[in-house]
């Protein structure tokens, strides 16, 4: 009979676990993007439990929501990606009477090309693609591309383990654009990625800055945030958004269609763009946000610091990545040759 | 003896095995059929599938700059496999005919300890022992050996030294489980009919540890051949395997029919390289372990 009352209450306890009572959100984003604190605030004030699974690359939120196997309400794609989902209708419009902080959102971060009118996304974190660099090793300053083809700097270069990075790179010095779907430039960036393979130590995407911390290269590719990281702790170390110009990106906070959980999303995301929360992630992740009211909460030090908040001039230099469609194949290709010599 | 009897009729020994072919349909043979499917069709922009069929996939997963990948891979496979049987070999005949007894668990014991951490975890202890502020050139350094850190991680040598630390235990169980077998009094015969240490070992012990000893470089080669992690990691991403141009062709390639006919032709070449070591062995008369 114990055995029996005791069974009776853990299917009871099993069935309240199971209970969907709309007072719950699954949040599918990028390694070291929120705070535990954050999400727990969430959850007292709204009520709203919140779990969330973590991922390294936007080709995995296109897989999870294509496949329609997917259980996630918000999810956190890169501008391109935006584009691509809201393509594949994979993304529902989002209902803007439920977004009263919307205001909040910095004006040049409104309506930009990968979702007018931001029907379907609103800005999250952003940042640049540069490098940075030892200046004691190097022994200069660098302000340039040119510095990652350098022969002087053999062995001692770290490039992002990304195709769409790479291209970039060698495009920019090329003087063509970074989202060229020429076959002739795309060749010519093959060629100068290939020439340039001897002088790269490794092709990195997850642990750039550790590795340039390290003293094992002495120039990285890579996003700002973790590099501006790196910069504050090894004094030695400087971020540069060359002269040529380099990636600009925003993360933005989504909805997907297969979400079960629409509402608690939206109170999410309104949450998120309150300034106060989203500059707790900014002064966490060391990545900016574009919301204005953010500003009071950030970290004097970082909204000063250009690694973090690129000035005017900087930031005019910097693209957004675009969608490259049935050009993505021929860039594999080459991406392959470069990798497979 | 009733219930052992009733065993052996039919329908209980297929009850048996239903398990063993539910975890195999579902989990292997179901997956591999789609894959198969996938790679017959057409490409879809944005990672989708397009209805084939399609040959094209396969046509052009023999183009030259891929075949480059395809012989990197085998050589780091033969290598890898060569490496682990010249240690894995001393270390099996040591633990199954000189090693005393009582030590026999022991020393197993310490060959199968690295699986209890994770093979990410192994990895990157190697990343730290063989960087250049790593343990090896700190320690080169400071005894003044050398100046200048020599480049270890990062390299061809990172890799091979990565792969085989991770596929060694699978080359020294199956050796040594065949070593063990060993009717001793077989290598006794040959000596009292006048055969050396060194005839012995390669006329007796050799050829009757030959199951276990193919068997290890199956386990080793077929694993070796689709690695992606390692050459990652320690190879600094720079020489592509055919298990990153897999890995590629699912991600950020957005090409599934691509990536399948591609892992469908590296199935193919296992299975012809087996069909052939079968072939081989049956000609020679050989109990054929696969």
């Amino acid at each position: 009979m114990k055995r029996f009352i005791a069974l009776c209450v853990l299917l009871t306890l099993l069935g309240c676990g199971g209970k969907d009572d709309g007072k719950r959100l699954n949040v599918y984003i990028w390694t070291n993007y929120i705070t535990q604190e954050l999400l727990s605030q969430f959850t007292a004030q709204t009520g709203i439990r919140v779990k969330f699974d973590v991922y390294d690359s936007n080709e995995a939120v296109l897989e999870k929501l294509a496949s329609g196997a997917s259980d996630y309400d918000i999810v956190v794609p890169t501008d391109y990606m935006v584009r691509i989902l809201v393509k594949q209708g994979l993304l529902v419009p989002l209902d803007r009477s439920k977004l009263t902080n919307l205001a909040n959102i910095t004006p040049k971060f409104r309506d930009l090309p990968f979702d007018p009118g931001n029907r379907h996304s609103v800005p999250y974190l952003w940042g640049t693609t540069g490098f940075a660099y030892n200046k004691a090793k190097v022994g200069k300053a660098l302000d340039s591309w040119v510095a990652v083809f350098d022969e002087r700097w053999k062995g001692r270069v770290l490039m992002l383990d990304d195709m769409r990075e790479c291209f970039g790179v060698a495009l920019r010095v090329l003087g063509y654009s970074a989202n060229s779907t020429n076959v002739s430039e795309l060749a010519a960036a093959r060629d100068l990625l290939v020439k340039q393979k001897p002088l790269v130590k490794t092709y990195n995407s997850s642990d750039f800055a550790g590795i340039l911390r390290s003293g094992d290269v002495w120039i990285a590719h890579g996003y700002n945030g973790e590099l501006a990281k790196a910069c504050d702790e090894d004094k030695n170390l400087a971020y540069v958004i060359p002269k040529e110009g380099c990636t600009v990106w925003v993360d933005n906070l989504c909805i997907p269609k297969s979400a079960r959980h629409v509402e608690a999303a939206h109170a999410f995301i309104n949450y998120m763009l309150e300034g106060k929360n989203i500059g707790a992630v900014v002064n966490a992740m060391s990545y900016a946000c574009a919301n204005d009211a953010a500003r009071p909460f950030i970290k004097p030090a970082l909204l000063a610091d250009p690694t973090r908040y690129p000035d005017e001039a900087a930031l005019k230099r910097c693209n957004l990545l675009g969608d490259l469609g049935e050009s993505l194949q021929l860039r594999d290709r080459y991406w392959t040759e470069v990798k497979a010599k | 003896m009733k219930s052992r009897s009733a065993l052996r009729t039919p329908h209980s020994a297929f009850l048996l095995i239903s398990p063993t072919w539910l975890v195999l349909g579902l989990l292997f043979l179901a997956p591999l059929a789609i894959m198969l499917w996938l790679s017959f069709q057409q490409r879809g922009l944005y990672g989708g599938i397009e209805p084939g069929p399609t040959l094209a996939n396969y046509v052009r997963s023999f183009e030259s700059g891929y075949t480059i990948i395809y012989a990197r891979s085998v050589w780091i496979a033969v290598a890898t496999t060569m490496t682990c049987l010249l240690v894995s070999y001393p270390v099996a005949y040591y633990i199954a005919l000189k090693a005393r007894p009582e030590r026999k668990s022991l020393l197993l014991a310490l060959v199968v300890i690295p699986f209890w951490t994770s093979f990410l975890v192994r990895t990157y202890a190697w990343m730290f022992i063989l960087r250049d502020q790593g343990v090896i050139n700190s320690l080169l350094m400071s005894l003044g050996i050398i100046h200048e850190p020599l480049p270890l991680l990062y390299t061809p040598l990172a890799v091979m030294i990565g792969q085989v630390y991770a596929e060694v235990p699978f080359m020294v169980l199956p050796i040594y489980a065949s070593l063990e077998k060993l009717d001793r009094s077989l290598l006794e015969a040959a000596r009292d009919l006048g055969a050396g240490a060194a005839a012995a070992f390669w006329r007796v012990t050799v050829p009757l540890a030959m199951p276990g000893t193919v068997a290890g470089i199956v386990l080793v080669f077929i694993p070796s051949l689709g690695t992606f992690i390692t050459p990652d990691l320690l190879g600094g991403a720079k020489g592509m395997l055919v298990g990153n141009l897999i890995q590629n062709q699912f991600g950020p390639a957005l090409n599934k029919p691509f990536g399948s006919a591609v892992a469908m032709t590296l199935t193919a070449f296992v299975l012809a390289l087996l069909w052939a070591y079968a072939g081989w062995a049956r000609r020679r008369g050989e109990e054929v372990a696969l």
